[in-house]
């Protein structure tokens, strides 16, 4: 328990210190009156969510929970003149006592050995509507862009994945109690099962709905949920994998034990780590972007990697470990989950080699989506030409903001060894079967890939500049748009556009909505025509909407016992006096 | 023994997209500009200067390398001796993870590639670099599948396991979903080496490349790292395809890789027909046929299951 608490608080931590330092730049431009009041949440925020992970038993985890939903509520409001802030900031604090609630019932359910399921199911929605399971996620995309950046990152990076520190805890075979999941076998399948289509849903749903955002903020928050539904992949997998019912090697701790959950669960618990500290990374990017352009608007970005090259540099990087890519520790994570679903499939289990084959189709697609949508991210806000008067005239961020993504990209790069270290500590700590050793030298050798990866690359950018020495790279004409002669920023690739053939297949998903204002007038002096397409989170629409109306529709009827006489009120009192009076009786 | 043949393989990459060439010269009636056209290519432009576009900046200056040192690298990852067989940890210790790691190089690649694209700003490369991940997207969950397949069929970790780890006898019994997935892996070649039906390397016309859209900016020894790690990887998913469909040879290494080179080398004139022989596909229907290979993998491992 200690392996896992030290694993859930290093990214609360190291994203609380650079979030801070960042902060300090960030908040530059606030009234001054106005800048106690986000320390005061921030640090309420950081201190709630170590009371989480350090809490002793249910009840002070319970506290501390509610007390971390009501401080991070204080930070997405911080700015609350905007209306949208203040609508964000509602549905999180709904989000966050809906989730409450049924962590307050899973706590009663906990512990006994005829609810384990109903208790599961309670941890999973309770904790799902922090870690953002569909259709739980639809308070992340509108509170992280609603918060300060520095708020985001934490959010990002080390609050939702508590939900799982939690749901470790206290709803899986590895946490408290794991006699009673041995009373109950079947747990272990239909958990491992719930995991993983929630996990599929999570990744595959959030990378599609990334893709289409064109604020940057959302889009992150969005690939939040897809590497929330990662790590939730692993962890459905090592439930399948711990099962007992199946072939006692893969539970068993011997040398013959197949590896499956520990290779699972170290990745899952691995990717935390890595999304924690790039997503933090990410974030802090995009609020200087923020700060230094005044808008997260991608189709009005571009062009800033020449104006803010640190910052720019940093978020490639960044960006490039999230799409899961080697040479950074993002593909790590990845990798040992890869290798858990490959170990499964070679079970010759059905029902893992089914697991297996979902795991790897869901991760590759995943993978794939999740490079476009970064590619998108990159070559929108930094590359290109500056497609607004802001973007172009914006220069670099404070050192302390870029300060503190490096800070966190060194943790990124540490974590390419800290994966490794994860694989060969976690398994025994929550006690299942090690990860072998020859793995782990495999796992090792993949860092010296990366390492190598890195030193080619130096090696061959070198070769590069000895063949065209640096006087004569020189920036000598414009870029080539089929001969014409003066190409625009407005000719270049949007983000819209860019991801539009991806979102036009996946439209009956993900309905885009189109606005087209057409041309009027003369079709020789036609005026201003417009396109506009938005892609929102359907869940919010199409389901959360249906049932709230639905919910107040039915409220409506208890209005007929509001008559506002008191009389009637007396009578009420009285019935139900009587009422429990005969129950009492019989 | 391995290096050698990595660096064998790394001489003969060129020739392979000559034999395409030389093929398609055939067919149509022409002389062809020689196997060893892309030797003479890269030799002049490795010669030449750099210019680059004033929009673009240090990106575009390193894409190209980082891309070919992914590639490289995967190349490195390769088992050019197709020895199968339980690999010790200590000599070999990458071994075991060798299969995710080949591909997610070849996607490190792509990425820098894509990002070096869109670093110019121009409109065209733009559109190439979004096709470009369009296809990869779709085409990811095929091939991991398909390897998922290659770990059922063979019980193996490595890539050479994987490649070279089942016996002739396999083919008599699992004959269909091998085919199945070789097909499949076909068309994924196709598609990640952007040849015809997915992408026209001939083409002339910006508004329907994809690969050649995205490298419209380069020139120099940069053109002369992307050509050649276009052509490198063109060799190393031929040789995948060839090693997966080949059962373990119990031949002498050499032999074996002489049989790979050789298959290669058909898997390039099977390419150059293709493209003689098939129009290039509506750019709306190739997503449809890249979803067709991930249905396929699938079936594959669905048959070799159940029968």
């Amino acid at each position: 328990m200690q392996e896992l608490q030290t694993l859930f608080l290093v990214p609360v931590i190291a994203l609380g210190l650079a979030a801070a330092l960042h902060a300090t730049a960030y908040l530059h431009g606030e009234a001054r009156r106005h800048q106690p009041r986000f320390w005061l949440f921030f640090v309420a925020t950081l201190a709630a969510m170590a009371g989480v992970v350090l809490a002793p038993g249910m009840l002070a985890f319970l506290l501390a929970w509610e007390a971390m939903g009501l401080a991070s509520a204080g930070l997405v409001a911080f700015e609350n003149t905007e209306k949208s802030v203040r609508k964000a900031t509602w549905i999180y604090l709904l989000a966050c006592h809906a989730g409450a609630c049924a962590l307050m019932l899973a706590g009663v359910l906990l512990g006994r050995p005829d609810c384990t399921l109903a208790a599961f199911l309670c941890a999973v929605v309770g904790f799902g509507l922090k870690i953002g399971f569909p259709p739980f996620h639809v308070w992340l995309p509108e509170a992280h862009p609603a918060a300060p950046a520095p708020a985001s990152a934490i959010l990002s990076g080390a609050m939702i994945p508590l939900g799982f520190y939690g749901l470790l805890r206290f709803a899986t075979p590895w946490g408290q109690a794991p006699e009673i999941w041995g009373q109950t076998p079947a747990m272990f399948a239909i958990s491992g099962w719930i995991l993983l289509v929630l996990g599929i849903f999570g990744a595959l749903g959030g990378i599609l709905f990334a893709l289409p955002q064109v604020n940057l903020k959302k889009l992150l928050a969005f690939s939040s949920v897809e590497n929330m539904g990662v790590v939730a992949l692993g962890l459905g997998l090592a439930c399948l994998g711990t099962d007992p019912r199946f072939d006692p090697r893969f539970v068993g701790t011997g040398p013959q034990a197949t590896p499956i959950a520990a290779l699972a669960l170290s990745g899952a618990l691995a990717h935390v780590l890595n999304h924690g500290f790039l997503k933090g990374g990410l974030f802090l990017g995009a609020g200087s972007v923020l700060r230094q352009t005044g808008t997260l608007d991608q189709d009005r970005l571009g062009g800033l990697l020449k104006r803010l090259p640190k910052t720019g540099t940093l978020f490639v990087l960044n960006a490039l470990g999230l799409a899961g890519l080697p040479p950074l520790n993002g593909f790590l994570s990845e990798l040992l989950i890869y290798l858990a679903a490959f170990h499964a499939i070679r079970s010759h289990v059905p029902a893992l080699m089914a697991a297996g084959f979902l795991v790897i189709a869901a991760l590759a697609l995943t993978g794939g989506l999740a490079a476009a949508a970064y590619t998108k991210a990159i070559g929108a806000t930094f590359l290109g030409e500056s497609r607004s008067d802001a973007a172009a005239r914006a220069v670099e961020a404070p050192s302390r903001m870029w300060l503190a993504t490096l800070g966190l990209f060194v943790g990124s790069l540490a974590m390419t060894v800290g994966t490794v270290v994860c694989a060969r500590l976690l398994p025994p700590a929550l006690g299942i079967a090690p990860v072998p050793d020859a793995l782990l030298s495999s796992l090792l050798a993949v860092v010296g890939i990366s390492f190598a990866l890195v030193l080619l690359a130096a090696a061959l950018v070198a070769v590069r500049r000895i063949l065209c020495p640096r006087g004569r790279i020189k920036p000598v004409c414009p870029t080539w748009d089929c001969g014409y002669h003066a190409p625009t920023a407005r000719m270049a690739y949007t983000a819209t556009a860019f991801t539009q053939p991806l979102v036009d297949l996946f439209a009956p998903l993900l309905k885009p909505r189109h606005h087209l204002i057409p041309f009027k007038g003369h079709p020789a002096t036609p005026t201003d025509a417009a396109f506009v397409t938005e892609t929102d989170d359907r869940a919010l629409a199409g389901f959360w909407r249906p049932v709230f109306t639905g919910c107040a529709r039915l409220f409506q009827r208890a209005h007929l016992l509001q008559s506002g006489s008191l009389h009637f009120y007396i009578f009420l009192a009285l019935l139900a006096v009587l009422v429990l009076l005969a129950a009492s009786l019989v | 023994m391995n290096i050698a043949y990595f660096l064998l393989a790394l001489l003969l990459a060129p020739f392979f997209l000559g034999l395409v060439n030389q093929t398609k010269a055939f067919f149509a009636g022409r002389r062809g500009p020689g196997l060893f056209r892309l030797y003479f290519d890269l030799a002049k432009l490795l010669r030449k200067s750099c210019p680059r576009a004033a929009t673009s900046t240090w990106l575009f200056d390193l894409a190209p390398s980082i891309a070919l040192a992914a590639t490289l690298l995967a190349a490195l990852v390769f088992p050019w001796s197709l020895e199968a067989g339980p690999t010790d940890a200590a000599h070999a210790p990458l071994a075991a993870l060798s299969s995710v790691v080949f591909f997610y190089l070849l996607g490190t690649g792509r990425f820098f590639t894509v990002l070096g694209a869109l670093d110019t700003g121009s409109a065209f490369e733009g559109m190439g670099a979004s096709r470009e991940v369009q296809f990869s997207a779709l085409v990811e969950p095929a091939i991991f599948v398909l390897l998922g397949f290659l770990v059922l069929l063979t019980g193996g970790d490595s890539l050479a396991d994987l490649l070279a780890g089942y016996q002739t006898g396999i083919w008599a019994h699992h004959a269909a979903p091998l085919l199945l997935a070789g097909l499949a892996f076909f068309a994924i070649l196709l598609s990640e080496c952007c040849r015809v039906p997915f992408d026209d390397p001939e083409t002339h016309l910006e508004l329907t490349m994809i690969h050649e859209a995205m490298i419209l900016d380069n020139a120099g020894p940069d053109l002369a790292f992307i050509h050649y790690g276009a052509a490198l990887k063109f060799e190393l998913l031929a040789a995948f395809l060839v090693a997966m469909l080949l059962p373990a040879l119990p031949f002498a290494s050499a032999l074996r890789f002489a049989l790979l080179m050789g298959g290669v080398g058909a898997t390039a004139v099977a390419v150059g027909i293709v493209e003689s022989t098939l129009a290039r596909m509506r750019f709306l229907k190739t997503p449809q046929v890249l979803l067709a290979t991930l249905l396929l993998t699938t079936l594959g491992a669905l048959l070799f299951v159940l029968f």
